[in-house]
């Protein structure tokens, strides 16, 4: 069929806000270009009269700054005198305006085949080869799109292509271990030895070769993404020269038996909730996401994600889909939740690294960081649920395999909790169609990236479609008020294949694939099967609510497809056209893997200097402002806009909070249930730094910082639950796999002693980058988010309020500056790492609480990166007021901290800020009697934070908008813009 | 005894603030469905229910070619006869944010005579700063020529969106609207003066433009969230204090004089 081009040319030409950002990014990328005008194509194949192209360029164009040309099979050069290039996504990769396109056109009844988007750029320049490659490289992902310099021909759209099915058996029975090696990369399954031999065994015993989709659906059911392998099983730890920071003494209940731990999980973070045996907790670990109690109607639930390798690859569509799968996650929770709210956490490498210093086959860290921004960005706007709490840290051994977590918050009643698929139950596959996206992200997400990553594995990579998704979740939350399933999956790593091999593993399940809706012909039965495509739903439907579930999709236009039953032949059996592709026992699938003990060790080391140090002077107002211009601690405010934070309209305490509304929130608060008075608090805890120390007292801080966000904000301590999620080395090297058992301990020993039970959680391992020179792997990393169920009339922000009003600090300052942001930003080294006293800590938080209660606490601020200077200074900038304060002995809780250098800028944990009306100041003691308290001074009407010394002599006299500008334009610079002034 | 004005807010693939949206309605007094789309082309006639329709916020149907075009269109299509007589017969309308782009391109805001127009004299395009942002924001209201707004006074609310940014075919569509009183919201500094610069004209708007009504004042479109600021907690300064100025500003009355107007007519009918 012909292919027609429509193309728009905007009014505004190269002044268009779309040309405009198009060659900001281009300039940023060291381009000069004159005159850049993008132009938008919609590639349209139909049988189309000339009405019909009439009427499609009135509904593409817009009537008041778009004109419109038309072209038959191709998109023309521009003219001679300028360059003309165009981009557009690779065939089979997801366009969302596509979908849009046939949408508009169908409704106006115009018959159309197919649809493609094209980008047109076009300059006066005229750029030669090199030029266009880097042209190329600024504007083009290779993984998902492809550019074309002048004239663009297009003679079909189509990507059908005839399918003839053949079962294909892979003979395993006879090999030896070199001919399992050799199996296991040919067929990328990432299985280690002992896997090998007991798939062939199971295969011996059985009498028969495996079919392909049997081996790879064995891979990647114990494949360390969905089976968790190194947090499951056996370790053995050994440690040489800890001294008194030995876990042995530190944690003696983790490590009873010289160091044999039987899984490190159990042992650690699920026996902290066991022991702790919380009322509030409705589920834990045994469900999408961990559920506890809002109200006595209602409970909330909460995941977060990692989706580190596909976000390396392509930013965009990986921290899109990353958010749309744990959104995926909450919609599958209990019988299905509403999700409420987002988070994300970026960790990525530094934004202003020399283009020649990032590694071969990586991304710079500025592309990373847009991409995933717009990833998200795009995702969960669209979704409509507000994208609330979040942190971005930057360390240069990120720049190859950069994190991204993604997580989500969700409401579900109290009798949905409980989920269980019934034999006879219909499966129902809904919402996106199934391509070829993603084959085989749960075995890639499990190995490390190397250069070769990007070549490799594009078929990992996904981009979603945020509406499809949304409708899945309109029908979804219908159906589930009508009762009409008994259980549901999301479709995420793996596919149907894990999707189906969850929802059947109790009874068994058998799968038809002939029937799955395919974007394209052409697919084989093991493309269908193992399919990463997004925004699918499977769920177990009782055959007398078929009809009601089939009409309630069809009249939100959702797609769906009867696939299977559950069988309660507890196997799983999947055929295509009736012939048998697989048939495997759910015990063996689900059983089946061995357990290798692995070894771990740990030596302390002493960290190495941080490189990007910028102050050499000892001159306390300049080691401040250059915290609050480093990449962790300045505004993220460019990032935070881009998302919507408030839909839906709970939104109680925003991300940004005081006067101009840009001063740095601790944590996020949302109304669930707006004629209500209960609240839900969301923060989070992260310190990779102090991992290079020990990731003992990192794990223990991230605790400690994410509640203390949290309880900052007025979230209660006593109805907080935590989540973990680890983004790790390689854990097969002992090193790595020391640091995570000392990690874990921490979690134990912090979350038993604070109360808070961890509730869900998720490791990624192998975040390791080889390059020529070698393996780069990043700083061990764990994300602690926290979760609170709170009164709405405890919450408080962290702008100061009120001129004459007092200031004090709760919990005790020590010297600990070992990997803290004074040593980062003046180039010192030390081992004083922040350690914890949690019995303390709970006490304090308590207190805390029952000042909020009381009504007593105006503004509370949470010490972190940057110490009290730090806080102090966000404190003063938010609230548009300044502050008087004198450092006292009384402050230091130990001799080394009776040093201004260390009570300034120390990280010490626990401790909180809190500004009081004068006349409260004696309950307020009387509420801390007992517990570490010191007055720090007063907030004052005049525009300067002023700091007085131990000796009384001034330290700090800084004027707040000078501190403000200083910590809010970082970001946006780097970003290549200017910061909007304020007011 | 007046009767309880009936609201329907339209629904389909991608909007996603019709939960909040139903509730400033209830609140404000009145009776509301959330409804497809599908289901009302199936049964037009339903719209003779009801006395105010509105049209959420959101992204519809992703908003990946012009935002609000494709629903728009559907509208067109599918339900022009319906609305035409709805309005025709004194009915109201409402669209915010995606809703009022959609309302933007279906003409029903620009066209002379309140109803639908193939080329629209004005539009909603990319914010000038080419990108989505969500931020809060000052609305002087200049009413009078509708019954959704009060005469003068103020809202604060969020901005939410990448292409809100109020564009008028040409100088004589702008006067045409001033002159007509149809340019009812200003985004405004902080002396509640209309806004030129960028953030407190958040999208780079012609005139600070942030709402209009149509020349008979029944419809009613917006960028900003009026919706998102109903409760006294959801102002960024609530913990700063309560006092009267976030009480005046709250968007809540917006609602409230959409279904006072609704009851009015019922009571003349």
């Amino acid at each position: 069929m012909p292919v027609h081009a429509i193309t728009l040319t905007h009014r505004e030409g190269p002044e268009s806000p779309e040309s405009r950002a198009a060659a900001s990014v281009i300039r940023g990328a060291g381009l000069m270009l004159d005159a850049l005008e993008v132009r938008t194509c919609y590639l349209i194949e139909g049988d189309l009269t000339k009405g019909h192209i009439d009427q499609a360029c009135a509904i593409l164009a817009d009537p008041v700054l778009e004109t419109v040309s038309v072209t038959q099979g191709k998109i023309p050069a521009g003219a001679d005198s300028g360059t003309q290039v165009i981009v557009r996504r690779k065939d089979g990769v997801m366009d969302p305006a596509e979908a849009s396109v046939i949408k508009a056109l169908r409704n106006a009844k115009i018959d159309v085949h197919a649809v493609k988007r094209a980008h047109v750029y076009r300059t006066t320049s005229r750029l030669d080869k090199d030029a266009i490659r880097g042209l190329s490289r600024a504007l083009v992902n290779d993984v998902v799109e492809e550019l074309v310099a002048g004239e663009l021909a297009v003679t079909t759209l189509s990507i059908d292509a005839p399918y003839r099915f053949k079962r294909i058996e892979v003979p395993i029975r006879n090999l030896d271990e070199a001919g399992l090696k050799e199996l296991n990369s040919h067929h990328s399954l990432s299985m280690n030895m002992a896997e090998l031999k007991a798939t062939q065994a199971y295969f011996k015993r059985a009498g028969r070769e495996p079919t392909d989709v049997e081996l790879e659906m064995i891979a990647q059911t114990w494949s360390e993404h969905c089976k968790h392998k190194t947090l499951t099983g056996p370790v053995h730890y050994e440690e040489k020269d800890a001294g008194a920071d030995s876990l042995f003494e530190l944690a003696p209940a983790v490590t009873p038996q010289g160091g044999k731990i039987k899984g490190l999980l159990q042992s650690t973070i699920k026996r902290a909730t066991d022991e702790l045996d919380r009322p509030f907790c409705w589920s834990v670990f045994v469900d999408n996401a961990g559920v506890i109690e809002f109200d006595h109607e209602h409970g909330v639930c909460i995941k977060v994600e990692t989706h580190n390798h596909p976000s390396a690859i392509e930013p965009y569509g990986g921290s899109g889909t990353g958010i749309g799968g744990v959104i995926r996650d909450i919609l599958g929770t209990g019988l299905g939740a509403k999700p409420i709210m987002n988070t994300d956490v970026f960790c990525v490498g530094p934004l202003d690294m020399p283009r020649e210093n990032v590694p071969k086959g990586a991304l710079h860290p500025a592309r990373t960081l847009r991409g995933v921004v717009a990833g998200v960005r795009d995702y969960g706007n669209r979704m409509g649920i507000p994208t609330c709490n979040g942190a971005v840290y930057f360390d240069e051994r990120y720049t190859g395999n950069p994190l991204v977590y993604a997580g989500c918050i969700g409401l579900l009643p109290r009798g949905s909790v409980v989920k269980e698929a019934q034999p006879g139950d219909q499966i129902v596959v809904i919402g996106g169609r199934t391509g070829r996206d993603g084959i085989g992200g749960a075995t890639f997400s499990s190995v490390e990236l190397t250069e070769e990553s990007e070549v490799v594995s594009s078929g990992a990579v996904q981009i979603g479609n945020a509406i499809q998704e949304k409708s899945v979740l309109d029908v979804l939350l219908k159906a589930r008020d009508e009762n009409l399933y008994n259980d549901l999956t999301d479709c995420g790593a793996g596919g149907l294949s894990s999707a189906v091999g969850e929802m059947g593993h109790r009874s068994g399940a058998k799968v038809e694939l002939a029937g799955v809706p395919l974007k394209y012909q052409g697919l084989s039965y093991r493309e269908i099967w193992l399919s990463e495509a997004q925004e699918r739903m499977v769920f177990a439907v009782p055959p007398k609510k078929l009809d009601r579930f089939l009409d309630l999709c069809a009249s939100q236009d959702v797609e769906t497809a009867v696939i299977g039953s559950v069988s309660g032949d507890h196997n799983m059996t999947v055929t295509y056209n009736g012939e048998v592709v697989l048939s495997l026992p759910m015990e063996f699938l689900h059983d089946g893997l061995p357990r290798v003990e692995r070894k771990a060790q740990w030596t302390p080391t002493k960290p190495r200097a941080s490189g990007s140090a910028r102050v050499r002077s000892n001159d306390p107002g300049e080691i401040l402002r250059a915290i609050l211009a480093s990449p962790n601690v300045c505004s993220k405010e460019w990032i935070i806009r881009q998302y919507d934070h408030e839909v839906q309209g709970m939104s109680a305490v925003k991300p940004l909070s005081g006067v101009f509304r840009d001063g740095p929130s601790d944590a996020a608060a949302s109304v669930p249930k707006p004629k209500g008075d209960k609240a839900v608090v969301i923060g989070c805890g992260v310190n990779p730094h102090y991992s290079d120390i020990d990731p003992y007292w990192m794990a223990h801080s991230a605790i400690d910082e994410a509640i203390r966000n949290v309880v900052c904000t007025g979230g209660n301590i006593d109805h907080t639950a935590i989540l973990d999620n680890f983004s790790w080395g390689n854990c097969d090297k002992p090193d790595r796999l020391g640091a995570m058992v000392r990690a874990c301990a921490a979690c134990y020993v912090a979350a038993k002693a604070l109360g808070t039970p961890f509730i869900s959680g998720k490791d990624s391992l192998n975040n390791e980058f080889a390059t020529d020179q070698g393996t780069i792997a990043i700083p061990h990393t764990l994300l602690i988010t926290a979760m609170s169920v709170t009164n709405r009339n405890w919450l408080t922000t962290m702008d100061l309020k009120q001129p004459g009003n007092l200031l004090y600090v709760v919990g005790s300052t020590r010297r600990e500056l070992g990997g803290s942001h004074y040593n980062l930003v003046t180039g010192k080294t030390s081992m004083d790492v922040p350690r914890a006293w949690p019995q303390v800590a709970l006490s304090t938080y308590r207190a805390i609480n029952r000042a909020q209660d009381a009504g007593l606490v105006r503004t509370a601020h949470d010490c972190s990166e940057g110490g009290l200077a730090a806080a102090l200074a966000e404190m003063c900038f938010a609230g548009a007021l300044g502050a008087e304060v004198a450092l006292t002995q009384a402050l230091a809780a130990s001799p080394d901290a009776r040093d201004n250098t260390a009570l300034l800028f120390s990280e010490s944990n626990s401790r909180i800020i809190l500004e009081i009306r004068p006349e409260h100041e004696t309950r307020l003691k009387d509420i801390f009697a007992g517990l570490p308290l010191v007055s720090l001074g007063k907030v004052s009407s005049s525009s300067c934070l002023v700091v007085k010394g131990l000796g009384g002599e001034a330290l700090l006299n800084e004027d707040i908008e000078s501190l403000r500008e200083t910590w809010k334009q970082p970001l946006f610079r780097a970003m290549g813009e200017t910061p909007p002034a304020i007011r | 005894m007046s009767e309880t004005p009936k609201v329907l807010i339209f629904f389909s693939a991608g909007f996603n603030t019709e939960a909040e949206t139903k509730d400033c309605f209830e609140r404000a007094g009145a009776e509301v469905d959330v409804v497809h789309i599908n289901a009302i082309v199936k049964a037009p006639e339903q719209l003779k229910q009801y006395d105010i329709l509105v049209v959420p916020g959101g992204f519809s149907y992703g908003d990946d070619i012009g935002s609000g075009v494709v629903f728009a269109n559907q509208l067109r299509t599918l339900l022009r006869k319906q609305i035409e007589t709805f309005l025709d017969n004194g009915g109201l309308m409402l669209g915010v944010c995606n809703g009022f782009q959609v309302i933007m391109k279906a003409g029903l805001l620009t066209s002379p005579d309140g109803h639908f127009e193939e080329r629209p004299s004005a539009t909603l395009t990319w914010n000038q700063s080419a990108r989505y942002e969500d931020r809060w924001v000052r609305l002087k209201v200049t009413g009078g020529r509708t019954p959704w707004l009060p005469d003068d006074g103020g809202i604060e609310c969020p901005v939410r969106h990448a292409e809100g940014r109020f564009v008028p075919r040409d100088a004589a569509t702008l006067k045409r609207l001033r002159d007509n009183g149809q340019l009812v919201l200003h985004y405004a500094d902080e002396r509640w003066q209309p806004a030129t610069r960028f953030p407190e004209n958040p999208n780079g708007s012609e005139e600070a433009v942030a709402g209009i009504c149509s020349a008979s004042g029944q419809v009613l479109g917006l960028m900003p969230h009026a919706e998102c600021h109903t409760y006294y907690w959801h102002h960024p300064h609530w913990t700063r204090d309560n006092t009267q100025t976030l009480r005046d500003t709250n968007g809540l009355k917006l609602f409230q004089a959409g279904v006072n107007g609704a009851k009015q007519r019922l009571a003349k009918l």
